[in-house]
């Protein structure tokens, strides 16, 4: 018998590589999504500062709208704020 | 009120009352309703110039928080006399205007300010005390403070 | 007719008589007197009156202006005395028979009748003007009343006879002989005009009624079946009604029926519902239901005994369903059926009452939580069944109606916990092995458990649904990025990535894959992470699936089969037989599922491998072998049903993580409730804790959830009293 794979449908599962369980804004697990969202995932998703800490895309926004724009750090670390481009 | 703020609040008010840091009691009953205003009770730490002293700070939220810090006081009879506390309760704390941060919380404010008292060497007001007090708005927030560095006070 | 007398009677005209007095000639007055006593005596023996009436009118008219009515009067009332007087004769006779008697006394009665009118007639100016103007004197017609009362029917022989006449012919037709109707109306009507109705008649009419029906009740209660039973008390309300209308006074009609219902069904009512409403029920005879509920009706509190006996009956029949295990198959589709029966009971039968939807919702609430989480269970795979393709439920109309039907059910759960966890289970392998029968029942369902329990118990299923459609956007992108690459092989692979917080969890599983196989993954990691940075992606091998090409001898055959069946098949390339244990260590598959794959390969339906030694378990000792002389009418064929199948470790595994989850859940909410009271009476506590919590917890489970924390040291007993707890900061 020669048995040859013409069709594989894979199945598998992602999670946010992160430090941390939880936002540091908001407090809500990363898993889950920010507190004005519903849905998790791709429509409410993660980003990472360069001084590598991670918040929900739409906390970080919120807290660098509130702030000057020349000053705009961190909230865990007050380092200035750089998004990380991969 | 916003989402977040609502959400927020409700998760530090279980976790301070579930796991309350050396120092600070918090009666969930004296929260309001709708949770913009805490009462937290603080105790002067052993072997520092307030032990045995008790002080109530009060915590007013904003829909703002925690992008906005929060305004916080000590009221009641007794204000802990300290360089950088007013008699009117205002408090000389740069993490509660410039330097809040939304990754802050009630407890490290209350831990912060526990911190400041410990470390007090003098039980004296501000200078400016009388001044200030018969000028300033109710809101601590509105003062334009001048931070002092903890080692010339 | 007696009727038409009373009306006359009662529009007396008050005209007053403007003529003139004129003197009367005694010799003329004389022979007025003989010729009126002469034209009543006339009327009394039935002979033609041989004057005028017109003269006989004028004669009373002229007696009455000239101060004689009294005596006018006196004398006409003494003459119908001595003629009623007279007239009794003609009942006493002893060998009347009842029959002829009550004939008799009903032709005297009508005489009497006729009479008063004709004499009436004549003496009309006399009843017109003396009788109008004295007060205390009665009209004529009620003067013969009181004579025909006074002489004939007081009498005693002539009463008792004919009370007993009446009643025995009553009771003759109630035994179902035909009587004479209108003799029986005419004597009712005579003793209603003679006010002896009531008195006389009716008192006693009742009390043979109710002594036949407490007879009645006590005996046919006792031998009838109940259907019968109901159907002969109908029979007899319908009887009675019947001789209301047809002969009785419209006052006898509530008495009468009241104590019929009083007698045939109040009394019974216990006996009624307990024989009756279980065969009733199990043999769904809707129209003796509904005579039973509109007979219980009729009396003080029988449909309240009717409906606390419909409860019991419904969690009694509904508890046997829901605690056999044995039928744990056919629960849910038992259970529905019930259901609708039930509703078509309440609804043809029991009138709609909404009393009986209530208790039927809380009795079907009450039984169904009787079980904890099993029936929560099946209600999901219930589901999943449905909404699975393949299904043999033809339109989207009817599953929803199905769907519909099932929600009614999962109302009643309380442990909804349970089966959120099921249905998510089923939900994924929908998703991802198998397929739904229809997206819009799929979102259908998913709106209708939202509607239900808020978008906080949906939202998790909603991302699965979500997961998927960005997989599905995700792989045009894939099959793009794949052409850039130089890749030897040519595999078509899609991926369905997974929001880990979304779904079951799955244990990790790592298999051994070719090195092909390894550099696809590879390449779609590189490519998934690039799209999304910050992420780690795990590969759940036990979800894969694949379509093979298999070269048998006999022919080529596209086989649909698991990942893990896929990494059995192709050890087979190499080899022709391979052993258990060798298969295990060359796959990586882990002992249960390995054993269930073969399993699956041959010894199912279709096989492609031949188990040695034969038999249904496999074995560590058992090898395997290629069937060399595969055949099968089809090309493309499916054995990965496997997949779809739940597995008794994987239902063990999601009843063991929604329990885990609730202990959680109850810790939590002890410690929070501990920490605002500090001090709680054990009783206080339990209360408290089961307002918080959603799903049911035994109070056994709940103290050893209080016995644990003492235990870790959230809270202590108190020294002197063992039901007090302290919080321990």
């Amino acid at each position: 018998m020669k048995v040859t794979i013409q069709k594989w449908i894979g199945v598998a599962s992602w999670k946010w590589q992160v430090n941390d369980d939880n936002c540091g804004i908001c407090r809500m697990p990363f898993d889950s999504c920010c507190p004005e969202c519903k849905l998790p995932g791709d429509d409410c998703t993660i980003v990472w500062g360069e001084c590598s800490h991670c918040f929900h895309v739409h906390c970080i926004l919120k807290w660098l709208q509130s702030q000057n724009y020349q000053d705009q750090t961190c909230p865990m670390c007050r380092q200035s704020w750089k998004f990380k481009t991969h | 009120m916003s989402n977040t703020m609502e959400k927020r609040l409700q998760k530090e008010l279980m976790k301070l009352v579930s796991e309350p840091p050396a120092g600070v009691t918090f009666d969930s009953e004296s929260a309001d309703s709708k949770l913009t205003l805490w009462k937290v009770k603080v105790v002067g730490a052993k072997d520092t110039l307030y032990d045995g002293e008790s002080f109530i700070l009060q915590f007013k939220f904003t829909p703002k928080y925690p992008f906005e810090s929060p305004q916080v006081i000590f009221i009641g009879p007794n204000i802990p006399v300290h360089p950088h506390i007013y008699s009117n309760g205002h408090i000389c704390l740069s993490i509660l205007t410039d330097d809040w941060s939304p990754a802050l919380s009630v407890q490290a404010v209350c831990l912060s300010i526990v911190s400041m008292l410990s470390s007090c060497k003098k039980k004296v007001r501000p200078p400016d005390n009388v001044v200030y007090v018969s000028t300033c708005s109710k809101n601590p927030k509105k003062t334009n403070w001048y931070y002092h560095d903890d080692s010339q006070s | 007719m007696a009727s038409n007398q009373a009306s006359v009677k009662s529009t007396k005209l008050s005209v007053k008589n403007f003529k003139p007095k004129v003197r009367l000639p005694d010799a003329g007055k004389e022979e007025w007197w003989n010729q009126l006593r002469e034209a009543v005596r006339a009327i009394h023996n039935r002979c033609p009156i041989s004057y005028n009436r017109e003269d006989l009118h004028k004669a009373v008219g002229h007696m009455c202006t000239h101060s004689l009515s009294p005596r006018l009067y006196n004398e006409l009332k003494i003459q119908c005395e001595e003629y009623t007087k007279a007239s009794l004769h003609q009942l006493i006779d002893d060998f009347m028979d009842e029959m002829a008697y009550l004939i008799k006394l009903n032709s005297l009665w009508k005489d009497h009748c006729n009479q008063m009118i004709m004499i009436r007639g004549i003496y009309l100016t006399l009843d017109r003007t003396y009788v109008m103007q004295n007060p205390l004197v009665l009209s004529l017609w009620d003067m013969g009343l009181e004579l025909f009362r006074k002489f004939i029917v007081s009498e005693q022989t002539v009463e008792k006879k004919t009370i007993d006449g009446l009643l025995s012919l009553i009771s003759r037709e109630r035994n179902g002989e035909t009587i004479n109707k209108s003799l029986i109306k005419s004597l009712l009507r005579m003793l209603s005009e003679l006010q002896m109705y009531q008195y006389h008649f009716e008192n006693k009419f009742l009390q043979v009624t109710e002594s036949l029906y407490a007879t009645e009740g006590q005996n046919f209660s006792q031998s009838l079946e109940i259907p019968d039973y109901l159907s002969f008390v109908d029979k007899r309300i319908k009887e009675e009604s019947e001789r209301c209308l047809h002969y009785l006074e419209h006052s006898t009609k509530k008495p009468l029926l009241t104590s019929v219902e009083k007698q045939l069904i109040e009394y019974r009512k216990e006996m009624i519902i307990n024989k009756g409403k279980t065969e009733l029920l199990d043999t769904n005879r809707l129209d003796k239901l509904k005579l039973m509920y509109s007979l219980l009706a009729r009396v003080n509190g029988g449909l309240d005994e009717l409906c606390k006996r419909f409860s019991l009956y419904i969690q009694e029949r509904g508890t046997s369903m829901v605690m056999d295990t044995e039928r744990d198959k056919t629960m849910v589709t038992e259970l529905l059926d019930f259901k609708s029966k039930l509703d078509s009971v309440i609804e043809l039968s029991f009138d709609h009452n909404p009393k009986f939807i209530n208790t039927e919702k809380d009795s079907f609430e009450t039984f169904i939580n009787r079980r904890t989480n099993k029936p929560a269970e099946l209600i999901a795979k219930y589901i999943d069944m449905k909404l699975r393709a393949g299904n043999k439920e033809a339109t989207d109309e009817e599953l929803d109606k199905i769907l519909d039907k099932i929600m009614v059910m999962f109302r009643f759960i309380q442990g909804k916990d349970v089966f959120e966890a099921f249905y998510k289970k089923d939900l994924a392998k929908r998703l991802l092995v198998g397929r739904s029968a229809s997206v819009d029942a799929e979102m259908s369902m998913l709106l209708k458990l939202k509607q239900e329990c808020g978008a906080g118990f949906t939202s998790k299923l909603e991302g699965m649904f979500k997961d998927i459609e960005h997989s599905k956007e995700l792989m045009p992108h894939y099959k793009q990025y794949l052409n850039n690459q130089k890749i030897g092989h040519n595999l078509d692979m899609t991926v369905n990535v997974l929001m880990t917080s979304n779904w079951p969890t799955y244990h990790p599983m790592d298999v051994i894959l070719p090195e092909y196989m390894i550099s696809y993954q590879k390449h779609f990691q590189q490519f998934y992470l690039s799209k999304h940075s910050g992420r780690k992606l795990q590969w759940i091998s036990t979800l894969g699936h694949c379509v093979v090409a298999a070269n048998f001898p006999l022919g080529k055959k596209d086989i649909v089969v698991s990942l893990l069946q896929t990494l059995v098949l192709l050890q087979f390339n190499k080899e022709d037989e391979i052993s258990f244990l060798d298969l295990k260590q060359r796959t990586g598959i882990d002992d249960a599922d390995m054993r269930r794959t073969l399993q699956s390969l041959a010894c199912g339906k279709v096989r492609v491998l031949h188990k040695k030694p034969k038999g249904k378990e496999v074995e560590d000792n058992d090898v395997f072998a290629y069937v060399s002389d595969f055949k099968h009418k089809q090309f493309h064929i499916k054995i990965n049903q496997v997949q779809m199948k739940e597995t008794l470790e994987e239902n063990i595994n999601t009843t063991e993580r929604v329990f885990q989850d609730r202990q959680y859940q109850i810790d939590a909410a002890i410690v929070r409730i501990m920490k605002t009271r500090k001090t709680l009476s054990h009783a206080l506590l339990v209360t408290a804790v089961y307002e918080q919590l959603k799903f049911p917890i035994k109070p056994s489970d709940l103290k050893k959830r209080i016995e644990s924390l003492i235990e870790r040291d959230y809270m202590e007993r108190d020294e002197d009293d063992a039901y007090q707890y302290h919080y321990v900061a």
